[in-house]
């Protein structure tokens, strides 16, 4: 997702929490995004790529707790990954 | 099968099998039958697969702290979980070595219970860190007033279980000073252990279905067989109820087992 870009934030939401769920689990996946994103203020109908940023350093500090740096760092990968899959094919 | 379930299986297996047959023992105990495996034999199996257990588990919960590097608020939790339960593996190899010996079994108290006392300011250590780690994720694992009730909770009902069923420990009459304090302070400090327990288990509760959750159900449930190992062991001691005695065993197998496989859980998750 490049600079000015703008996704849907609701698919973004989605396609994070599917990211995290295998570790996390669906429900606290879900949850923890949410709870991130309303402490961020995202709030608007789409996402930027700064709030995407801001949102993957909130999940990885919590994540890091978890799973450790090494596979925080490889999961936050992950989740950009899905996020580009996204742009690509909006 | 995957890796992940094979080093499952690596654990679950052994802890069926020898919890299973301690249950076995325990029913032809009270059908007033004899095992065709001596007690000695039993005693010396069961002894050696928890050794294993702690041994593992100690080892790796020491490379699990190493793994996440300095700075990692649960870094201290694993460090001290670690180190609980390699002083439980010294106490259960000096156990293993009366077992070994021409006597055959372990007596109560003995330099063991050292150790065994050792470990439970090291394990109620690792789960404050736990919680204390898990509460500064941001994640949503619950109010501290929903966490203040459940622990008040759980001590509380606790310790009332611990007072109905230690009673007749505290007062039997004939019992050695140091054996009776020591079946009463086990219970008491399981009791104590069971608080951060319960509230690291309403903590991660949400996590189920993910890597991290199946983490915590293993050690959540090892604490839980302590627990209930130690309640059954004071009963065997101080009241002489011979027919929970493999029920102790099978206990202690139970919880060494599922530790050192949430330890494992943790360290595949760190390392992959």
């Amino acid at each position: 997702m490049n600079a000015t870009a703008q996704l849907p934030c609701e698919a973004v939401l989605d396609a994070l929490a599917r990211t995290l769920a295998p570790y996390l689990g669906q429900t606290m996946a879900q949850a923890a995004v949410e709870t991130h994103r309303q402490k961020l203020d995202i709030d608007g109908r789409h996402i930027t790529a700064d709030q995407l940023e801001a949102l993957l350093g909130k999940i990885g500090v919590g994540l890091v707790i978890f799973v450790g740096r090494g596979r925080t760092e490889s999961i936050v990968q992950e989740a950009r990954s899905a996020v580009d899959a996204l742009a690509a094919h909006s | 099968m995957t890796t992940r379930s094979k080093t499952d299986w690596l654990f679950l297996a052994p802890m069926a099998l020898v919890a299973l047959f301690f249950v076995g023992r325990a029913l032809l105990s009270q059908a007033g039958r004899e095992c065709a495996i001596s007690d000695v034999t039993s005693l010396r199996v069961a002894g050696l697969v928890k050794l294993v257990f702690l041994l593992a588990g100690g080892t790796i919960a020491l490379s699990n702290a190493a793994r996440l590097g300095r700075g990692n608020l649960i870094r201290p939790g694993w460090l001290t979980l670690g180190a609980g339960l390699l002083a439980t593996a010294v106490g259960q190899a000096t156990l293993c070595c009366y077992q070994f010996s021409p006597r055959g079994a372990a007596p109560f108290p003995s330099f063991a219970d050292v150790f065994f006392f050792l470990s439970y300011p090291l394990f109620t250590a690792a789960l404050v860190s736990f919680l204390r780690g898990y509460a500064a994720t941001g994640y949503p694992l619950g109010t501290v007033r929903q966490r203040l009730v459940l622990g008040g909770l759980v001590g509380v009902v606790g310790l009332a279980l611990a007072i109905a069923v230690l009673h007749p420990v505290v007062f039997k009459p004939g019992v050695a000073p140091l054996a009776r304090f020591l079946n009463t302070a086990y219970p008491i400090l399981d009791v104590v252990l069971l608080v951060p327990v319960a509230l690291l288990l309403r903590a991660t509760l949400p996590l189920r279905g993910g890597e991290v959750w199946k983490v915590w159900v293993a050690l959540l449930a090892g604490f839980f067989f302590m627990w209930a190992g130690d309640v059954l062991f004071a009963c065997f001691d101080a009241l002489n109820m011979q027919g929970v005695d493999p029920l102790t065993h099978a206990m202690y197998v139970l919880s060494y087992g599922s530790l050192a496989l949430g330890v494992v859980r943790q360290h595949r998750l760190l390392a992959s």
